[in-house]
């Protein structure tokens, strides 16, 4: 599949993205630019934050970039991360799929 | 967990075990070099930002209606009276229970950027593939303001490859990799 600019041999259903477009006075509508993958990193502001401590984004080990990250109303005290395994949502979740 | 891979979180991890200590003056010196390089990334990005608005750009010839909460919508009516709009193509497909927490944990940045980028003539919005009524429950759910619409039914994620389709999907090695996609270069 074509992502990010290049074949990639991954196949998912959906990926992440931003897009920018402009409109003239006279309504034609451009694309000026698309990011993908880690071009969406100063997206995320908290990474910012993250990379003025000692520990960083602490990444790393983990089995993906972002596999400590839970939706803001999933993080309890008892879900650790698993740095050796993809996102798996906590028991509590309803969710079928990450 | 082996000791392997204890071990590799430990050295990868924390960048804090058996960490240099300083005098004041060491430090300050250390730290002045360190602001050199940091000045010197600062005019790079900006240079780096000058090249991406010098982009050539393309006009776009198909039309899109999204589905919104103020139903149907063109794209250049999502502009919203203005001529900068900057859309974040947020992974979320038909029949998903929730939308994808990394790009959940960048949405959790949007709203309060909104009233400021509206001040600099840009418009900022999120889009997915799932039908409306399934954005708007995991929306109410994380309790974001800012506007999401539909894409189920134009083309407009495929053309900008954040969705593919079951042939596209097919030359890829299976989904080991999903969760890399938003994350690596």
């Amino acid at each position: 599949m074509y992502y990010n600019y290049e074949m990639q041999e991954f196949g998912v259903e959906e990926a992440p993205g931003a897009s920018v477009f402009h409109k003239d006075a006279t309504g034609n509508i451009f694309h000026t630019y698309s990011s993908y993958a880690r071009g969406l990193d100063i997206l995320v502001g908290t990474y910012n934050y993250l990379d003025l401590v000692p520990k960083g984004r602490d990444e790393d080990a983990l089995a993906f970039t972002m596999s400590w990250v839970r939706h803001h109303d999933r993080y309890s005290d008892d879900d650790l991360v698993d740095p050796t395994r993809l996102y798996v949502a906590p028991k509590s979740s309803d969710a079928s799929r990450a | 967990m082996t000791g392997e891979m204890l071990w590799l979180i430990l050295e990868t991890s924390t960048g804090i075990q058996d960490h240099k200590v300083v005098s004041q003056e060491e430090w300050i010196a250390a730290r002045k070099e360190l602001l050199g390089k940091e000045k010197q990334f600062t005019h790079e990005r900006d240079e780096l930002s000058r090249h991406r608005r010098e982009l050539p750009w393309v006009r776009l010839e198909k039309p899109y209606v999204f589905e919104g909460s103020d139903g149907k919508e063109t794209l250049a009516d999502l502009f919203d009276g203005r001529s900068q709009l900057i859309i974040y193509h947020f992974m979320f497909g038909p029949g998903w229970k929730e939308g994808c927490p990394s790009c959940s944990f960048l949405s959790d940045h949007i709203d309060d950027t909104l009233v400021h980028l509206a001040h600099r003539d840009v418009t900022l919005l999120v889009v997915s593939r799932a039908p409306l009524a399934q954005i708007e429950v995991f929306k109410k759910r994380m309790g974001w303001r800012f506007k999401w619409v539909s894409s189920n039914e134009n083309d407009f994620n495929y053309d900008y490859h954040v969705s593919f389709t079951k042939e596209e999907m097919a030359k890829g090695q299976g989904v080991l990799q999903l969760r890399n996609a938003g994350i690596r270069s």
